[in-house]
């Protein structure tokens, strides 16, 4: 369910990267205030752990493999906020360091893989669980169901996210600017693959996983009281924070898809008369030095002015470098750089 | 006669009150003994260690350090807290669980930038103290691509950076190669005559005599079941065997003599 | 020690049959084995590219880092392919002054993108899927098609739209991606975790971030050791449920060991002087060369918008 970059315009996913800083916000105080001091330590080991279990590949019935998410056993064994920050953190790493999962995109990911997931599943789980047992044969079905519930909802989130994009941002023609797939295409086909494998798995994983636990460690399961009890009772004072996430997201996925790129060269101009004229001499000065830029049009059309004023620029700016580094060539000789490698003779 | 640093009165600890890990222990540790506790797997050799920093606390009895008593309160109080983490350095039996930055550099100067020290002299205690020990090469390494042996010695110089009073290794020698068990060894030695508190737990019999001039030795019942001199106690075989210590059929060498196991 | 009698037994021979049975394909056990190696080999395989004295290496990873991030907007943005194969061609330049080699660095991207993305996306070349102007007519019925509830145009064709989103896409996928491959491949890991200060990400969550970065080759090498102590015992494939229980397990021993570290973890922070807050120096260090390559990075990505816009999005 990673969305890579290229997928998503970028007004998506500004708006879901503020929808989930905003989580992202409530789950440091949250966290911070329950976990106090063993916050880091415990968090960055069960970043690492979220991580890892993404990594394991879990057999499917035709004989291939899949991967879980482990979004509902984290939020099951460390509570959801918790669970937030280390799907988050893993998110990152994975963005950054091996590819998975753009980098731009990463807020919509975020909100769908360490938002969405966790708290579904959690509240799933603390629904079916009830006040049984901690050892009950409920308590592992209901992190399972929760599993299942969660990653599908989260693959909803996801469809739509991408079903939006040839609706709101295409070209004049037609030509869809991201994902092709409209809502029609997008959020079945996701749906699809979610309610029928990776569903599955992610509800197999959960289940069995906390089952174990409850078998050989269930004080493991427990942990989640002293993450958890606070969140519990402060539902509540998170329903305006929730229904302004519900207000803002949709607003922020549809609103700017009319405009954005297309506000308008008459609007600037007209707010920036004065602009273009400037431009203008900055062209004429460059015209004789860049001839193959054919400036020669310019003038007629804001965005070919500022075309030559922005290459005219980083000209400028690598002159500009070129001559202090000739400068510094011969200039300065002694300026040695000292590294941190020099080895020492060992004992 | 000077004041103890450590001193345990009645000092007991269990996760469970059914189960010691600690039990009524009394105790005294002068300035700068070199103190080598010794005691089969599980008998509370690391959860005395623990008691000591202050890291664990103790469920009866009453422990101080520097004159005041290791109790949560007073070790919540900012300026002892400091000054105490400053005095005491403590390198974990598992490297891992110690060396938790990104890089070998950031891991040693955590513990000088925690105390306090500005970063112009961080810098400087941080390259004086690689160098010291021969990793200055390693600076720059994530700690997953050193070997046992380097996690180990990284792990020590994070502790020689705040410059310790006091010393607390638990089973220091695990998993070194002889090599490296000989630095280790050598530079105890050295801390020693440079006038360091040091206290190490540990099963490995052959660094003892080295490195101690006093041992302490715990029973599987979590009871002290002597402290003496080494050369007495490592050369009464009755004694380590009852604490399970070693095996019957053990040998090894100390004082210029082995120690064998009688005939059978 | 008395062995028992099963254990002193000593079988010489590969297998007591003597076959060497049929190969069998990769199991969930070596592909997960594979993944955690390439986690490794990756992140190796950075520390050494980085230490090289390349062009981008020789930049602070904050100006890196602000750098690419007005980069990877602009290429996110540009609706022109044409702009989109320039800026391609930019990072092959950059790849090449920074020592990258180019073999892998084009490989690993566009052996890859085409296969996801471009199968992904290849329905939408479809006037069936998403209506637009023919551009080549493959299938002519002649009538409309009805399928159940679905009306399909008589005509199937691909069409100059599904052509040109498809591409532009594709060039995104593959620009984004070798664009974070060369911020990652030219700097160190470390240092471009404590760079993200700079992006108003709190301090709190950068520490925690070095510290997953750190624990997750402490728990790599735990999930490691399971799973070849479950190569070496597996002589079969194993059932489903099996293998299923086994992933349920080394799970859960690996949430335990997690938590149990944790625990020693914050014990020996507290150790070294640790009381809530975690204090950090970085010596980062901004040239006037990171100057230089922060403004001319945000002139690029401006010259790719505003080009953008002047050609209009046709080629």
């Amino acid at each position: 369910m990673h969305i890579p970059d290229g997928y998503l315009s970028p007004q998506t996913c500004g708006t879901l990267g503020v929808a989930s800083a905003i989580v992202a916000a409530g789950a440091s105080y949250k966290t911070a205030k329950t976990l106090k001091a063993k916050y880091i330590p415990l968090l960055s080991i069960g970043s690492a752990f979220a991580f890892l279990i993404m990594m394991f590949n879990v057999p499917i019935p035709d004989g291939t493999t899949a991967h879980a998410v482990g979004g509902g056993l984290l939020a099951v064994v460390l509570g959801p906020w918790a669970a937030f920050i280390s799907i988050t953190i893993a998110l990152v790493i994975q963005a950054l360091f091996f590819g998975d999962g753009g980098i731009l995109a990463l807020g919509a990911n975020v909100f769908n893989m360490a938002f969405i997931l966790p708290f579904v599943a959690y509240g799933i789980y603390r629904l079916i669980a009830g006040r049984s047992q901690l050892t009950a044969k409920r308590r592992w079905l209901a992190a399972g169901i929760g599993g299942y519930v969660g990653i599908n909802l989260a693959a909803l989130a996801a469809g739509i996210e991408l079903g939006l994009q040839p609706l709101l941002f295409h070209a004049a023609d037609g030509t869809p600017l991201y994902n092709p797939y409209g809502l029609s295409v997008a959020v079945p086909a996701m749906s699809l693959a979610h309610l029928l494998v990776a569903g599955p798995v992610e509800a197999v994983v959960t289940g069995l996983v906390v089952a174990y636990l409850q078998k050989t460690s269930p004080q493991l399961l427990e942990l989640r009281n002293s993450t958890a009890n606070t969140a519990n009772l402060n539902w509540r004072k998170l329903i305006p924070v929730g229904v302004l996430l519900v207000l803002l997201v949709p607003v922020g996925l549809l609103a700017p898809g009319t405009a954005w790129g297309e506000w308008g060269t008459e609007a600037i101009k007209a707010k920036l008369g004065y602009v273009p004229m400037g431009m203008q001499k900055f062209a004429d000065l460059w015209k004789p030095l860049m001839p193959g830029y054919g400036i020669s049009g310019l003038g007629q059309n804001f965005w070919q002015q500022a075309v030559g004023y922005i290459a005219a620029a980083i000209v400028g700016v690598i002159l500009i470098l070129l001559i202090a580094v000739v400068v510094r060539r011969f200039g300065a000789k002694g300026d040695k750089k000292h590294g941190p490698s020099d080895v020492a003779p060992r004992k | 006669m000077e004041q103890p640093i450590f001193v345990l009165d009645q000092a007991s600890f269990g996760y469970q009150s059914d189960q010691p890990l600690v039990q009524e222990l009394n105790l005294l540790i002068y300035p700068r003994e070199s103190v080598v506790i010794l005691g089969a797997n599980g008998s509370g050799k690391s959860t005395l260690l623990k008691l000591i920093s202050g890291l664990l606390y103790l469920s009866r009895g009453r422990i101080a350090a520097f004159g005041t008593e290791l109790n949560e309160k007073n070790l919540q109080m900012e300026d002892f807290n400091r000054a105490f983490r400053q005095k005491v350095g403590f390198v974990f039996q598992n490297s891992d669980a110690q060396l938790f930055s990104a890089t070998v550099w950031d891991e040693v100067a955590f513990g000088p930038l925690q105390l306090g020290l500005n970063p112009e002299d961080v810098k400087l205690r941080v390259e004086e103290t690689l160098a010291l020990l021969g990793i200055a090469n390693l600076a720059t390494r994530p700690p997953y691509r050193l070997s046992g042996g380097e996690k180990k010695k990284v792990a020590i110089a994070c502790v020689l950076a705040v410059n310790p009073e006091v010393l607390l290794l638990d089973e220091p020698t695990n998993g070194l190669d002889p090599r490296t068990q000989r630095w280790l060894v050598e530079l105890l030695v050295s801390l020693r005559q440079a006038g360091k508190t040091i206290i190490t737990a540990t099963h490995d019999l052959s660094i003892v005599e080295e490195i101690a001039d006093r041992v302490i030795i715990f029973n599987e019942a979590h009871q002290l079941a002597a402290d003496g001199k080494p050369q007495e106690l490592l050369l009464n075989r009755q004694l380590l065997l009852d604490v399970n210590l070693i095996h019957e059929r053990s040998h090894f060498h100390i004082l210029g003599q082995t120690s064998h196991a009688k005939h059978l | 020690m008395d062995l028992p009698t099963w254990l002193q037994e000593n079988d010489i021979g590969m297998c007591p049959c003597g076959c060497m049975g049929a190969r069998s394909k990769k199991n969930f056990v070596e592909k997960t084995l594979f993944e955690l190696a390439r986690v490794v080999r990756d992140s190796i395989f950075s520390e050494e590219l980085a230490a090289k004295q390349g062009l981008l290496q020789s930049l602070d990873p904050r100006s890196k880092l602000i750098g690419f991030f007005f980069l990877l907007l602009a290429i996110a943005i540009v609706q022109n392919p044409v702009l989109l194969l320039l800026a391609y061609a930019a990072l092959v330049l950059l790849a090449l002054l920074s020592y990258v080699p180019l073999g892998l660095f084009v490989k690993r991207v566009w052996l890859v993108v085409p296969l996801f993305t471009g199968v992904m996306l290849l329905p939408a070349l479809f006037n069936w899927l998403r209506p637009g102007d023919p551009l080549i007519t493959l299938l002519n019925f002649g009538h409309v098609l009805r399928v159940g509830p679905w009306n399909f145009p008589a005509t199937l064709a691909i069409t100059r739209q599904g052509v040109k989103g498809n591409l532009l896409v594709m060039l995104r996928v593959g620009n984004s991606v070798s664009l974070a491959a060369l911020l990652t491949l030219t700097t160190r890991w470390p240092e471009l975790l404590k760079a993200l200060r700079i992006l108003f990400v709190p301090k709190i969550f950068i520490t925690t971030l070095e510290m997953t970065y750190r624990y997750i080759f402490v728990l790599l090498a735990l999930v490691e050791d399971m799973f070849f102590a479950r190569k070496a015992r597996m002589l079969g494939p194993g059932s489903l449920q099996e293998n299923r229980h086994f992933i349920a397990a080394s799970m859960g021993t690996l949430f335990g060991k997690s938590q149990a570290m944790s625990e020693e973890v914050y014990a020996s922070m507290l150790a070294r002087g640790y009381s809530g807050e975690i204090k950090t120096m970085s010596s980062f260090h901004f040239k006037l060369w990171d100057w230089a390559a922060v403004l001319l990075s945000i002139l690029l990505s401006l010259l790719l918008f505003v080009s953008d816009k002047a050609l209009g999005g046709n080629f």
